[in-house]
């Protein structure tokens, strides 16, 4: 079920409704029906694949109880491997298993030796991803005694099939959203009221900033080959904010649904195009994501223990695997290994507090760039769009004969109004204020009435989802 | 809970006020298919029914010939559209005997999706109450006049500050196409446009329209109009050989005229407006030929 379609329009309320007058006086009951919804909005996509989450929901559970009560390090390393195995094995099969039989051809034929293997038509379940991380991370902690394992099998399931963030996140930590499902929850009104407002953002930023840049973007880069200068650096530009708008809109609206049920889901997004540096950047872009690598890949390899060598090498793997975690493709793991080079030398050049608008500028550009290394359909397409973006023709300045100058200028409206909430958001949050009744009230309906007037309703799925 | 359903409760009544606003303002929109539709049942004597794309749009009408016809082309109709049209024509009483069909090769792996203009699905439905999108929120945007008229600010500029009378009645049939070179239009409509996966659909649709033909007794012209000379030069050749092969495929199994003018002798770049479309002395050409099949049959 998508956020941004009339059935999860209908849902929501239905579970609401349930939530808070139907299972309100019991724990097991409220926790019974997150289960219950969740595997309905998950289902609503394809049923078959239920019998994953619930496969890796039980694994993970049964090692986690097995970890606590085993002392033996040997037993408890075999724990850890099957839980993780499984997972990587869920993740492996279904996302990589045709990529890595492409690369072992291509690696053959490349010697000489051209090989035929044959291909498995495999659909990639919606948020494997997303999931699967979130429940290794379970059996880690547990692992490494940083978390206490759970008993409470309703809650465990709970939280790892909590709809609003099941397919796209934020990849929560057990030790900040399991504890939450063992407490009843009861009605706060003033979080509700907030979470409204991020899923009325959230609303406006997917189906009026990312969908309509959409249409700009996929023209250009599904058929790359015919364009040149001017457009590719439109499109470019539009994913850019695309993909921010795309993704951090559906955190926000699944922050927002959580809080509903008055649970609170980590920032995945911290205004990521006011970073002042790659490090920056990624302390504010997919949040959730990037602090797991730092905790389960960056630390355990050593960190920046072990000298200034190590680091830049943990650095460098880091990155280049949460590259191929975004997908099965080299252009994944090439945009990875360039973030993982623009994080060393941003680490080298070290932190002032000089010329930060220049700074912003120079951040953003660069990673302007190098999200036309992530949206390219491939290696051949990306190499095409570098070797001729600076073809300037004023004469093809917007490039597309099918789009008018007025929807044309109204892309940078939208991209110049997000811009302007974000340094609005910046400066209010760091003043600690907060918003008037009045103004939820006005501010949401402000976003529908857009979201009315200028969304785009040609149902566009959200980009993370296929990852 | 009382003061958050106070704040759903007041931001719904002003988003409803204001989506209802804006609806009363658009409740007279008429889309340029009700507006063909209005003058086509305005005139009882049509013979010749022509439908297509731009490229038919261009023609014109045969009126000049003799023909009492009706061209309800629309720039880059695909063939359901094309089909939904015809259908809901020849539903009441009429008097056609002809009907003209432009399909290009590439039309048999296009529709309004592939060309990211899948609001023109909603124009046909107040008049042909058929959707392409049959999903409940295409039928819900189908309703609207706003949504029709796909969010276009300028029919309430052009309501209130001209003579609304004219905003809606605009002469339909005046074709004006989107001018573009060859190059790129051929690219465009060979490759970026053309979607092989389509193919099967659109043939079925393509099918529907000859079996609508034979369940009212009328004749069935399918024309493939000629391009100009850089324009056959960039154009996919697999979308000639595949769209060839079908339509010669139906032709001969249906028994249906095909005036096929690809690469036609008979016209040169001077019989055309831009890289596509015809001017008035190629679209004369074309009539005349459609013509003279007629008179034979």
């Amino acid at each position: 079920m998508l956020f941004n379609s009339i059935e999860f329009a209908v849902f929501l309320p239905l579970v609401f409704f349930l939530y808070w007058y139907v299972t309100n006086r019991n724990l097991s009951l409220q926790n019974g029906l997150i289960i219950l919804a969740s595997y309905v909005f998950y289902g609503w996509w394809d049923w078959r694949f239920l019998t994953l989450i619930v496969f890796s929901t039980c694994v993970d559970y049964l090692v986690g109880i097995a970890l606590s009560k085993s002392e033996n390090q040997r037993k408890r390393k075999l724990l850890l491997f099957t839980s993780i195995a499984v997972n990587l094995g869920f993740l492996g099969f279904f996302k990589y298993f045709n990529f890595f039989l492409d690369s072992f051809e291509d690696a053959f034929r490349l010697f000489g030796q051209p090989i035929e293997a044959s291909r498995l038509n495999i659909i990639l379940p919606v948020g494997i991803s997303f999931y699967t991380f979130q429940t290794m991370s379970y059996t880690i902690d547990v692992y490494k005694r940083k978390l206490e394992p759970t008993k409470d099998a309703l809650s465990f399931f709970a939280f790892v099939s909590f709809f609003p963030q099941l397919v796209a996140g934020p990849i929560e930590r057990a030790s900040n959203l399991l504890p939450q499902f063992y407490k009843k929850r009861t009605f706060n009104s003033e979080k509700a009221i907030h979470g409204l407002l991020l899923i009325c953002w959230g609303l406006f930023m997917k189906i009026v900033i990312a969908d309509n840049l959409a249409f700009y973007v996929n023209t250009i880069f599904d058929d790359v080959q015919y364009f040149e200068g001017f457009p590719l650096i439109w499109a470019i530009l539009f994913f850019t904010f695309q993909i921010y708008c795309d993704f951090a809109g559906y955190s926000y609206i699944a922050i927002g649904t959580a809080k509903l049920f008055n649970f609170d889901l980590m920032t995945n997004f911290r205004q990521p195009y006011l970073a002042t540096s790659f490090t920056d950047f990624w302390n504010r872009w997919h949040i959730s994501l990037s602090s797991w690598f730092r905790d389960y890949v960056y630390i355990p390899l050593g960190g920046n223990r072990k000298g200034k060598l190590v680091t830049n090498r943990n650095i460098f793997i880091t990155f280049l695997l949460s590259g191929l975690w975004h997908g099965a493709n080299w252009t994944f793991v090439i945009w990875g290994a360039t973030h993982g080079v623009l994080n060393i030398i941003s680490r080298k050049i070290g932190k002032t507090n000089n010329f930060k608008i220049l700074k912003i500028g120079l951040v953003f550009i660069v990673t302007m760039f190098t999200w036309a290394i992530f949206r390219a359909n491939s290696v051949e397409d990306l190499s095409y769009i570098f070797s001729n973006i600076f073809k300037l023709d004023l004469s093809s300045l917007i490039g597309l004969s099918t789009m008018d100058k007025f929807d044309f200028v109204k892309l940078f409206i939208f991209i110049i109004i997000l811009f302007g909430v974000d340094i609005f958001v910046a400066r209010f949050e760091r003043k600690g204020l907060k918003l008037s009744k009045t103004s939820y009230v006005l501010i949401t309906s402000i976003l529908m009435l857009a979201v009315y007037i200028f969304g785009s309703f040609e149902k566009q799925e959200f980009i993370y989802f296929q990852f | 809970m009382t003061s958050f359903y106070r704040i759903v409760l007041l931001a719904l009544s002003i988003i409803f006020i204001g989506i209802f606003s804006i609806e009363f303002l658009y409740r007279d929109y008429k889309t340029g298919i009700d507006k063909r539709f209005e003058n086509y049942y305005n005139n009882e004597d049509i013979e010749v029914l022509l439908n297509g794309n731009s490229h038919v749009g261009a023609l014109g009408t045969a009126d000049n010939l003799g023909l009492e016809s009706f061209n309800f082309s629309v720039a880059g109709q695909d063939i359901f559209h094309i089909y939904s049209v015809l259908k809901t024509a020849l539903n009441d009483e009429n008097n056609v005997k002809t009907i003209v069909v432009g399909i290009d090769y590439d039309l048999l792996g296009y529709d309004y999706k592939v060309a990211n203009t899948m609001w023109l699905d909603r124009n046909y439905y107040n008049s042909t109450n058929q959707l392409y999108d049959s999903t409940f929120s295409n039928y819900l945007m189908a309703q609207s006049g706003f949504f029709q008229s796909n969010r276009d600010f300028s029919y309430i500029k052009n309501k209130f500050l001209r003579n609304p009378e004219q905003e809606n009645n605009k002469v339909v049939n005046n074709f004006i196409p989107i001018k573009g070179l060859a190059k790129d239009r051929a690219l465009e409509h060979s490759f970026q446009k053309f979607d092989t996966s389509l193919i099967e659909m659109n043939t079925s649709y393509l099918e529907k329209i000859i079996f609508l033909a034979e369940n009212n007794e009328i004749e069935l012209i399918i024309v493939n109009l000629p391009k100009q000379t850089e324009y056959y030069k960039h154009y996919n050749k697999e979308a000639v050989k595949l769209g060839k092969a079908i339509l010669d495929n139906y032709s001969m199994k249906h028994e249906i005229k095909l005036i096929d003018l690809w690469k036609s002798q008979f016209f040169s770049d001077s019989d055309f407006l831009d890289g596509d479309h015809l001017n008035e002395i190629g679209a004369n050409k074309v009539l005349e030929i459609i013509e003279e099949y007629i008179q034979n049959s």
